[in-house]
C-alpha cells in the first residue's frame, strides 16, 4: 500500500456501537489523515464489495468476530467468493475482544487476514497499522 | 512171547542139532516180529550168535554182509536199557524180562526197540546164551517222545503265561503257575497248593464265584464267560481279578477245573480315573459360567450344559427338543443361519459371533462366543458351541457410552459458554479501557459527558452479561431435580403469565391444543423456560404483513411427548443459519431486541433430559419448533 499523496480508506466492520465510537475518535487523532466507513452489519460491507471495482477496495479493514447474522468467518468466507483471495490491495485485521486461542488460530487460516488485534485498541496501534510498521502481524494485545 | 522163548530155548538146550529147524521156525514166526538170538560164553567176548533175517533187514543189512563182519555182532546193540553192552555183556537176566533197547542201523540211525529176553544156562549152571525177541518200537517211541515234548511245551507255556493258571479238584488247589503265585502274593507254589481255592476269593464274592464256576462246569462251553471278582492275597491285600474257568479231565481220568485269573486292579484303577476325570470334566462344564452346547448339522441340540438353564430359563429337556437356530432373535436369525451353514463346510474351524437369542420368556439375550465344527470328529460329532451372556456387559457399555456422550455434551457446552462469555465480558471491558484513553486525549470539554454515557452503557452491558452467565449456570445446575407430573394447561398458563402484556400489545392470537397429551412428567423450571422462550419468539418475530397466529399443541409421538409451537411470522433462513439458530449469543435478527441465549437454553434443557428439538421454517411464511420431550 502506497500512501503517497492520498489518505487511506479504512472500513470498520463491528456491531458494537461504543467500539465504533472509540475507533472513530482514534482515527481522528491519527498522524495521517484517513477516511473511514463503519459497517454495523457485515452483510452491508459484502454488498458494497460486490459493487466496487478492486481498485476502490479499502486499504484497511478492521473486522470484529462476534456479530449477529454474519460473523467474521462468514464474512471472510463470502469475500473469497466475490473478490480475489487474498485481497490485492487491502490489509484485513481481525479486531476482536476475544483472546481465545481458537479464534486466533482460525484467523490465521485465512490468507487475506493480515493480522489479529485485540480490543481495546490504542492510538499507537492504529498509527502502526496505518504506517504498516506493526510487527509481528498477529498480535494478541495492542 | 515168554512161552515162545521158553519153548525155543528148551529145544536148543536138549538138542543142538535141532537148531537149524528152530531157525526155520523163527523165520516163519518173524513175519511180524524181529528176533535175535545170541549165546554168551563167560570165557569168550560178547558175541551175537544168530540174528533173524527180519531183524537184520530192520537194521538195513543183508545176511552175508552182516555175518561177514564179526565186529557188527558186537556193535549193533547200542544199549539194552541197563548195561553198556560193549565190550562184554555182564548182565544175566534171570527170567524173561522186558526192556527198552537201542540198536544202530547200517545207516547209523539209532532205533528204539522193545527187547524181551531170557538167559539160559548150561549143564554146569553157567550162563550159556541169551535169547531175545525184538519188536521195533521206534514209531511208538517217537509218538511218546512227541507227546512228552508237547506236554513239556504246554507246561512251559502255562508256566510262562502272564495270567495266573491253576488246576483245582473238588475245591482244592492242585497246581499253580508262577504268575498265579505272584498274583496271590505268595513266594512259592507250596503256599497255595493243597489249600481251599475259595480261601483266596474275597468273602463278598465267594458265593457268586462258586455258583458261576459250577455253571461253567455244567455248560462245557468252548468260550467260558469272564467273571469279574476280587481276590485276597496271602498278605491280605485285595485285588480285582478277571476269572475264566473250564472243565478238564486230568491224567488220573478225574474231573478237574482249570482256572485262569488275571489281575485287573490297575485296569480298574485306570477305568476309575477315566470315570473320575469325566465327572470332573462334566462338573466343570456344568458349573461353568459359559453355556456349552453341542448341536448337529441341522442345529438340533445334542447336549446343553446346566448353565443354559440359568441364562435362558429353558429346562435342559426343553432345549433338547429345540432347534438352536429357532431361538436366535428374529433380527439376527438370517445372518446367523448363513454363518452356521458356512461353518458346516469348514471342518475343524471355529467362528466368533455376537448376536441375540431369545430366552424362554421371549426376551433378547445378548451372547458372544465360539462355534467349533467338530462334526467330522467321531468322538464329538457335533458343532461345539461355547457362548456367554453379555447382556449386562452390553448394557453397561451402553450406559458408559451414554454417560460419556452426556459428559462430552456438557464439556462442549461449557467450552461454548467459556468462549462466549470471555468474548461478551471482554467486549464492554475493552470499550471501557478505550473510553478512558479517549478521556485522556480529549481536547474538548463537552466530549467528556458523551464518553461517560458510553462508559455507563458499557458497565451496564458488563453487568447484564454477568447476569446472563449466572442465569445459564444456575439453569444448568438445576438439572434432574424438580420432577413433576403437570397438566399442560397449568404449566402453559404459568409460563405465559409474564408475557401477558407483550402478547396483548402484539395482538397475536395464540391457540392451544393439549388434548392428545394433556399431562407430562418433566422438570418444571425447564418446561416453563421452554414454553416461555418459544412463545416469546413466536410473538417477537411475528409478521406485520398478516394477522399473527400461533398454535401450541402437544401429542404423543413414539416414546416422546411432542410440543409443537407454530407461527406464521417472518421465518428463518435455515439454509444459512440452521447451525447458529441454537448457538449461545447468536442473534439472527439484529433489528429485533434479543440476547441470543433463549434457544440456546431451550435446546440444552431439552437435550439434558434425553429429548431433542427440530425446526422447520420458511422466510416470510412461518416457523415451527418441534420439541420432543421424554415423558418420564
Amino acid at each position: 500500500m502506497n500512501l503517497n499523496g492520498h489518505s487511506p480508506l479504512i472500513w470498520v466492520i463491528d456491531d458494537d456501537d461504543i467500539h465504533n465510537y472509540v475507533v472513530g475518535h482514534l482515527l481522528n487523532m491519527t498522524s495521517v489523515q484517513c477516511k473511514s466507513e463503519v459497517f454495523p452489519e457485515a452483510m452491508v460491507a459484502i454488498e458494497k464489495i460486490k459493487k466496487l471495482p478492486v481498485s476502490d477496495f479499502p486499504d484497511i479493514i478492521f473486522l470484529d468476530i462476534n456479530m449477529p447474522v454474519m460473523n467474521a468467518w462468514d464474512f471472510l468466507d463470502m469475500v473469497k467468493t466475490i473478490a480475489p483471495d487474498p485481497l490485492p490491495t487491502t490489509r484485513t485485521y481481525v479486531l476482536s475482544s476475544s483472546i481465545y486461542e481458537k479464534d486466533i488460530d482460525k484467523a490465521r487460516e485465512y490468507v487475506t487476514v493480515y493480522g489479529y488485534l485485540t480490543k481495546p485498541v490504542s492510538l499507537k496501534t492504529i498509527n502502526d497499522v496505518i504506517g504498516n510498521t506493526l510487527l509481528p502481524t498477529f498480535v494478541h494485545n495492542s | 512171547m515168554q512161552d515162545m522163548i521158553n519153548t525155543v530155548a528148551g529145544v536148543e538146550i536138549q538138542d543142538i542139532k535141532t537148531e537149524e529147524r528152530l531157525q526155520t521156525y523163527f523165520e516163519l514166526l518173524s513175519r511180524g516180529y524181529r528176533f535175535y538170538l545170541f549165546k554168551l560164553n563167560m570165557k569168550a567176548p560178547f558175541n551175537l550168535m544168530y540174528i533173524s533175517p527180519s531183524c537184520y533187514q530192520m537194521l538195513g543189512y543183508r545176511q552175508k554182509e552182516f555175518y561177514a563182519d564179526p565186529k557188527l555182532r558186537t556193535s549193533i546193540i547200542i544199549s539194552d536199557g541197563i548195561n553198556n553192552l560193549n565190550p562184554t555183556y555182564k548182565y544175566i537176566p534171570a527170567d524173561v524180562e522186558y526192556v527198552e533197547a537201542q540198536f544202530q542201523r547200517k545207516d547209523g540211525k539209532i532205533i528204539w526197540v522193545e527187547l524181551h529176553r531170557k538167559a539160559f544156562y548150561d549143564a554146569n549152571g553157567m550162563p550159556d546164551f541169551i535169547l531175545g525177541i525184538v519188536i521195533d518200537s521206534s514209531v511208538r517211541k517217537a509218538a511218546e517222545l512227541k507227546a512228552r515234548e508237547t506236554e513239556a511245551r504246554y507246561e512251559k507255556l502255562i508256566e510262562m503265561s502272564p495270567d495266573g493258571v491253576s488246576i483245582q479238584k473238588k475245591g482244592i488247589v492242585q497246581f499253580v503257575n508262577r504268575s498265579m503265585v505272584e498274583l496271590l502274593g505268595a513266594n512259592t507254589p507250596d503256599e497255595i497248593i493243597g489249600r481251599q481255592a475259595c480261601d483266596f476269593v474275597h468273602p463278598a464274592f465267594q458265593e457268586s464265584m462258586r455258583k458261576k464256576i459250577d455253571d461253567i462246569m455244567k455248560l462245557e462251553s468252548q468260550l467260558p464267560p469272564l467273571i469279574e471278582s476280587r481276590a485276597v492275597q496271602i498278605g491280605g491285600k485285595i485285588i480285582d481279578i478277571e476269572v475264566s474257568a473250564r472243565k478238564i479231565i486230568d491224567n488220573k481220568n478225574e474231573e478237574a477245573t482249570l482256572i485262569f485269573v488275571r489281575n485287573i486292579t490297575d485296569k480298574k484303577i485306570a477305568e476309575q480315573k477315566i470315570r473320575d476325570s469325566e465327572i470332573l470334566f462334566r462338573s466343570t462344564i456344568e458349573n461353568s459360567v459359559d453355556m456349552i452346547m453341542h448341536c448337529d448339522k441341522d442345529g438340533n441340540f445334542k447336549y446343553v450344559s446346566r448353565s443354559c438353564v440359568r441364562e435362558l430359563s429353558y429346562q435342559v429337556e426343553e432345549l433338547m427338543k429345540i432347534n438352536g437356530l429357532d431361538i436366535i432373535y428374529s433380527t439376527d436369525r438370517e445372518a446367523s443361519k448363513e454363518v452356521f451353514c458356512d461353518l458346516l463346510n469348514k471342518p475343524g474351524q471355529s467362528i466368533f459371533q455376537t448376536f441375540r437369542i431369545m430366552n424362554k420368556e421371549g426376551e433378547a439375550v445378548w451372547i458372544e462366543g465360539t462355534f467349533l465344527n467338530l462334526l467330522h470328529d467321531t468322538a464329538v460329532n457335533a458343532i461345539v458351541v461355547n457362548i456367554r451372556n453379555i447382556t449386562e456387559r452390553r448394557q453397561s457399555e451402553h450406559e458408559k457410552r451414554d454417560l460419556y456422550e452426556r459428559i462430552k455434551q456438557h464439556a462442549n457446552k461449557l467450552e461454548q459458554l467459556t468462549y462466549v462469555t470471555s468474548h461478551n465480558l471482554r467486549a464492554p471491558l475493552a470499550n471501557l479501557l478505550s473510553l478512558t484513553e479517549i478521556i485522556r486525549h480529549a481536547k474538548e470539554e463537552n466530549m467528556l459527558e458523551q464518553v461517560v454515557d458510553k462508559m455507563e452503557i458499557s458497565v451496564r452491558r458488563l453487568d447484564s452479561t454477568l447476569r446472563d452467565v449466572i442465569h445459564i449456570m444456575s439453569q444448568q445446575q438445576r438439572q434432574e431435580k424438580d420432577w413433576q407430573q403437570m397438566s399442560w394447561d397449568d404449566i402453559y398458563n404459568e409460563a405465559t403469565q409474564r408475557l401477558e402484556n407483550q402478547i396483548r400489545q402484539s395482538g397475536v392470537i395464540i391457540r392451544t391444543a393439549f388434548k392428545d397429551a394433556p399431562t407430562i412428567n418433566f422438570n418444571r423450571a425447564y418446561l416453563i423456560n421452554i414454553i416461555q422462550n418459544l412463545v416469546e419468539n413466536a410473538v417477537k418475530y411475528r409478521s406485520t404483513k398478516r394477522p399473527a397466529t400461533v398454535l401450541v399443541k402437544t401429542e404423543t409421538v413414539k416414546k416422546y411427548t411432542r410440543l409443537t409451537v407454530v407461527d406464521n411470522g417472518i421465518g428463518i433462513d435455515l439454509k444459512n443459519y440452521r447451525t447458529k439458530l441454537f448457538g449461545l449469543y447468536q442473534r439472527l435478527h439484529p433489528e429485533i431486541e434479543g440476547k441470543g441465549i433463549g434457544l440456546y437454553l431451550v435446546k440444552s434443557q431439552v437435550e439434558s433430559q434425553g429429548g431433542y428439538i427440530e425446526v422447520e421454517s420458511e422466510p416470510d411464511v412461518g416457523t415451527a419448533f418441534y420439541v420432543y420431550l421424554t415423558n418420564n
